[in-house]
């Protein structure tokens, strides 16, 4: 039943900030962004839209499978394995994704930054966050910085 | 304090040891404290000093603040000193020198006569320090002149304690183990529960209970010359022994100094196929032999003792059901026990295996976040590894760990015949090698890791995820008994998670 | 005309007459066609008399050959119908102005269009009101094309009737020498200009959006945008469009388009009747340049964020017309100098009867009168730009 709850709380993680995605940034961008001649800013911003849940979903994947492996596939037997590092090559998934968001974006005359730290946020956080609230209990301080907030 | 065990000699030493390990799984009756003590001559016994170190540790242990759980739970008050040596500190005791027969033969050359008598020229002579030499009647006769329980510690204590426990409302009950086959528990437990029962006579709620263990042991003759035992003259002991007790036992007489009535409950032990004990010695150090089975039972026989309010007079008796093998179900009261010492037995070898390596990892620098459990014990508790009190606690739960480990890898290895099935010791012990006989030592290299959950099944099973599981359960345990403090919070909780599957 | 009937020849005369019915017949299904000879009074010709206008004795006729009074023409003819005129334009009195009048009272009003079909023909004969004096000129074209003397077919009614009428005219009639067709009317492009099937090239600092107005209003005239408030930056968007002539059109020159701006601020669901107080101001946020290149409209805006006032939405109407027009060479080229009259009077062979007199003055005048009444505009788009 923990189990259930943490992975949807993950899960609830991811959901903020698709709604964060959906209602401020979109916002913010419709706002202060200004796209190339010939494509209307409601298409680009349905474009950013797509690409930012996409990352999303896949940054909660991720965390969702940290759990996973967390809780039945290492062995704490074997306690000596560096599990730390698994977790610090999610993260730089993570930003591998977002990397790879911005390529598949398209193109804008101002506001590229803003596009650009908007998908950071939101993908590395929904790992981060995920992770760094919800690990099961045998990872729940590997994430950085967990041993200072997490009390559960 | 309402439990008194006295060891006597090194079978009774063996047997307190194995009581002990039963206390540290809260075998115990609630709210009882023990008392022990062991007497023998020969205080350099290697089953003696085993005894005493496990002792030892079981009561350093019960200072860990573990609150309220089965885990050490019994108080253990040790006699001061732990073991009475009828010959004080004299360093090569002879019987003659002890009934000063010199003197006796220029001052009453009667008694000097009898004396002659009664013993040989070697028997007067034989130096004492390493026991009796399988020679009750020195034994009796020394042993019934030195106790004094006035002024003589730690007889003086011990009757204290006993008059103590007694003005508290409570059932003093005494027990008495040792052999009847060898020299000091044949000679001592007759005659010292004799002298105790003398010198409480008159005092109602006193229970003085003895367990003799008949021979379940043998051993190559000793090359030594002299006066020695040797392991043929068991059985013929023990019969001679056996008569004796029924005998007095039966008669009536009215000097009560003679009524060896003594014991109100009398548990005998024994087993016809002998073990092989590893080495032959006339005592000391080098008479060190391993754990047995028999001790066990001798411990369950104490216990069994200690939970009767009332006990009845006679002889309970117990069997197995198979001759070529020994089951938890053979075992008195073998749910409670086998419950308690699987924990005890997961707890050891959990500690052993992987938290005590882990905090030893982190102490000279590892990185902490691994252990989550030491994240929420140890940092956030602020209990430094470095510091000298949880070093100390963390090491003396380790030592106690190996030598209960090691016990029970050697109940269990014990005899080839019959076949004890208690614990898969081969998941954390090993045989030595190049010896004839059976003995296990812990692994250096260790532990099976993957039958954690099978440790008490003694077919093997699949192999299982519960070290892995118990992982899981100790990052996310919480203690909430206010009465585990410091170390004691992480003891208790990697015990209390042990008890789950 | 008499002089367009050439003896031992065809003229081009001759040959349209035909044409002129035929074109009606193939143009336009159960049309019914009638034929009128004019001159002092309008006669009408029955059945298919008219082409005894190919032979002399047609113009022989005392009742039409004394005086011509186009503008009578003009009168009797109803706007319903498709009126045509084949006339060399030379009126008694030499005064066009009463054609032109005629012609601004009834067509160009009326929303109709005047059409000029100018073609040129063999002549030889005697040409009759020549000058305010009304002199009489002998004159022979021989075989000569540059000395043919041009006539006109004048059409009189809807531009796209006289559009038609021309193709079939033009497309049947090879053998007509330079002919040259013109259409006054308000009418420049099938429709008026937009943003339909124009994509937007160029655009800085203003992005393209379509939120500021209800979604279900589908106008391919508007195109919606937004711009920061900022103090020092402003916005700028190009975009071509499609631009079809009409044909006969007179041609624009130059390129540029006059743009006519006008704003309103839009009102919110709280305040629909904004503040108007600022238009003037606002008027200024937005600048157009507007060039015609052929068939399309090269647009460019400057959007100036400080110019606009407040922060909302403002919405521009944009009408673009022509800034000026160029009448074609061939009508400077047939109109006769006016000055030279006098001096051919004592040098008759001189007289150059390959021009028209008050030519360029009479349509110089049609058109006039056209821009004056309607003013015509090539497109007209709206812009709604959100100020943030």
């Amino acid at each position: 039943m923990k189990h259930v709850l943490y992975i949807v709380f993950m899960i609830l993680v991811a959901t903020f900030f698709w709604v964060l995605m959906n209602f401020f940034e979109a916002y913010k961008l419709e706002n202060n962004v200004i796209p190339f001649a010939g494509l209307r800013l409601s298409t680009w911003l349905e474009n950013f839209r797509s690409l930012a849940f996409l990352g999303i979903v896949i940054c909660g994947f991720l965390s969702i499978l940290w759990y996973l492996l967390g809780q039945w596939a290492f062995k704490f037997n074997y306690w000596n394995k560096k599990f730390r590092a698994i977790w610090c090559l999610f993260l730089v998934l993570t930003i591998i994704v977002t990397a790879i968001l911005c390529f598949l974006t398209i193109n804008l005359q101002e506001g590229t930054i803003l596009v650009y730290i908007f998908y950071f946020i939101n993908n590395f956080f929904t790992f981060y966050l995920g992770t760094l609230l919800f690990s099961p209990a045998s990872v729940k301080y590997t994430p950085l910085g967990a041993e200072y907030v997490r009390h559960w | 304090m309402s439990c008194f065990v006295i060891g006597v000699g090194g079978t009774g030493a063996k047997c307190v040891e194995a009581l002990i390990h039963l206390c540290a799984a809260g075998l115990m009756p609630d709210n009882e404290s023990l008392y022990a003590l062991f007497v023998d001559p020969d205080g350099a016994n290697g089953n003696l000093e085993r005894a005493r170190n496990t002792m030892s540790d079981y009561a350093k242990c019960c200072e860990e603040n573990l609150g309220v759980t089965n885990l050490f739970k019994t108080s253990l008050a040790i006699a001061d000193p732990d073991v009475w040596s009828p010959f004080g500190d004299e360093a090569k005791p002879t019987l003659g020198k002890f009934f000063h027969y010199n003197t006796l033969k220029e001052e009453n050359q009667a008694a000097a006569h009898l004396f002659d008598v009664l013993y040989s020229p070697e028997e007067k002579e034989t130096t004492l320090e390493k026991g009796f030499r399988g020679h009750p009647s020195i034994g009796a006769a020394v042993l019934a002149s030195a106790v004094d329980f006035g002024n003589q510690v730690p007889w003086k204590t011990f009757r204290q304690s006993v008059e103590q426990s007694i003005g508290e409302g409570g059932i003093a009950k005494i027990i008495l183990i040792g052999s009847i086959f060898g020299g000091t528990g044949a000679s001592g437990l007759p005659t010292i529960a004799r002298l105790i029962r003398n010198k409480l006579a008159g005092i109602q709620n006193v229970r003085i209970g003895g367990i003799l263990v008949l021979p379940y042991f043998s051993f190559k003759p000793v090359e030594e010359g002299g006066i020695k035992a040797a392991s043929e003259d068991f059985l013929t002991n023990t019969q001679a022994a056996l008569l004796y007790y029924h005998q007095k036992a039966t008669e009536h007489s009215e000097n009560q100094e003679m009524d060896l009535r003594s014991f109100k409950t009398v548990y005998s032990l024994g087993e016809a196929q002998l073990s092989s004990m590893k080495t032959s010695s006339l005592g000391g150090q080098s008479q060190c032999n391993e754990p047995h089975f028999i001790e066990l039972y001798s411990a369950l026989a104490c216990l069994d003792f200690f939970k009767e309010k009332d006990t009845a007079d006679g002889y309970p008796m117990l069997a197995r059901e198979q001759e070529s093998s020994i089951t938890w179900s053979d075992l008195p009261n073998y749910e409670e026990l086998r419950l308690k010492l699987e924990q005890l037995t997961r707890f050891s070898y959990a500690y052993l295996t992987a938290y005590r390596p882990m905090l030893k990892n982190i102490a000279e620098g590892g990185s902490q976040y691994r252990a989550p459990w030491y994240i929420d014990f140890f940092k956030r508790a602020k209990l430094n590894l470095n510091d000298t009190t949880t070093r100390d606690s963390l090491k003396r739960i380790e030592d106690y760990c190996t030598s209960y480990l090691q016990w029970l890898a050697n109940i269990t290895a014990s005899t080839k015949t019959p076949t004890v099935k208690l614990v898969d010791y081969n998941t954390f012990a090993e045989r030595k090698i190049n010896n004839e006989v059976i003995a296990v030592d812990l692994k250096k290299h260790g532990f099976d890791l993957n039958s954690f959950d099978n440790l008490l099944q003694s077919e093997k099973k699949e192999p299982d995820n519960g070290l892995n599981n118990l992982w899981a359960r100790m990052c996310s345990a919480k203690v909430k008994d206010p009465n585990a403090v410091g170390v004691g919070r992480f003891f208790r909780a990697l015990y209390d998670e042990c008890g789950k599957k | 005309m008499k002089g367009f009937i050439v003896a031992g020849k065809s003229s081009r005369y001759q040959q349209i007459l035909p044409l002129l019915e035929s074109a009606v017949l193939r143009g336009w299904k159960d049309a019914n066609v009638v034929f009128s000879k004019f001159g002092t009074s309008i006669t009408e010709l029955p059945e298919r008399s008219y082409l005894k206008a190919q032979s002399t004795e047609f113009y022989a006729d005392p009742n039409i050959n004394k005086k011509t009074f186009i503008q009578e023409v003009i009168k009797q003819a109803h706007p319903d119908n498709l009126t045509i005129i084949i006339t060399d334009l030379f009126q008694q009195d030499a005064d066009v102005n009463q054609i032109t009048e005629g012609v601004k009272a009834k067509y160009i009003n009326g929303n109709l269009a005047v059409g000029v079909l100018g073609c040129k023909s063999e002549f030889k004969g005697k040409i009759f009101d020549v000058g305010p004096k009304a002199y009489t000129f002998e004159y022979d074209s021989y075989d000569d094309a540059k000395r043919f003397r041009p006539f006109y077919v004048l059409a009189l009614g809807k531009h796209s009737d006289i559009s038609n009428y021309f193709d079939y005219v033009l497309k049947d009639g090879s053998f007509l020498s330079e002919p040259q067709p013109l259409i006054f009317s308000r009418h420049f492009a099938e429709k008026l200009v937009s943003f339909n099937g124009a994509t937007i090239t160029e655009i800085s600092k203003m992005a393209e959006v379509e939120n500021l107005i209800p979604i279900d209003v589908k106008d391919n005239r508007v195109k919606q945008f937004s711009i920061k408030n900022s103090s020092d930056v402003n916005g700028s968007f190009s975009i071509p469009l499609d631009f079809k002539a009409l044909p006969y059109t007179i041609p624009i020159k130059p390129q540029e388009l006059k743009p006519e701006i006008s704003v309103f601020k839009c009102g919110t669901e709280q305040n629909p009747n904004a503040d108007q107080n600022n238009e003037a101001e606002a008027v200024r946020g937005l600048n157009i340049k507007a060039n015609l290149n052929e068939s399309k409209i090269d647009l460019k805006a400057d959007v100036v964020p400080t110019n606009l006032p407040d922060i909302g939405i403002y919405g521009f109407q944009i009408i673009l017309r022509p800034s000026n027009y160029q009448m074609p060479d061939w009508v400077i080229n047939w109109n006769m100098d006016g000055g030279k009259v006098e001096e051919w009077r004592t040098s008759p062979n001189d007289f150059n009867g390959a021009t028209t007199y008050n030519l360029k003055p009479f349509l110089t005048n049609l058109w006039e009168n056209t821009l004056q009444i309607h003013n015509p505009k090539v497109a007209e788009l709206y812009c709604y730009i959100k100020k943030e």
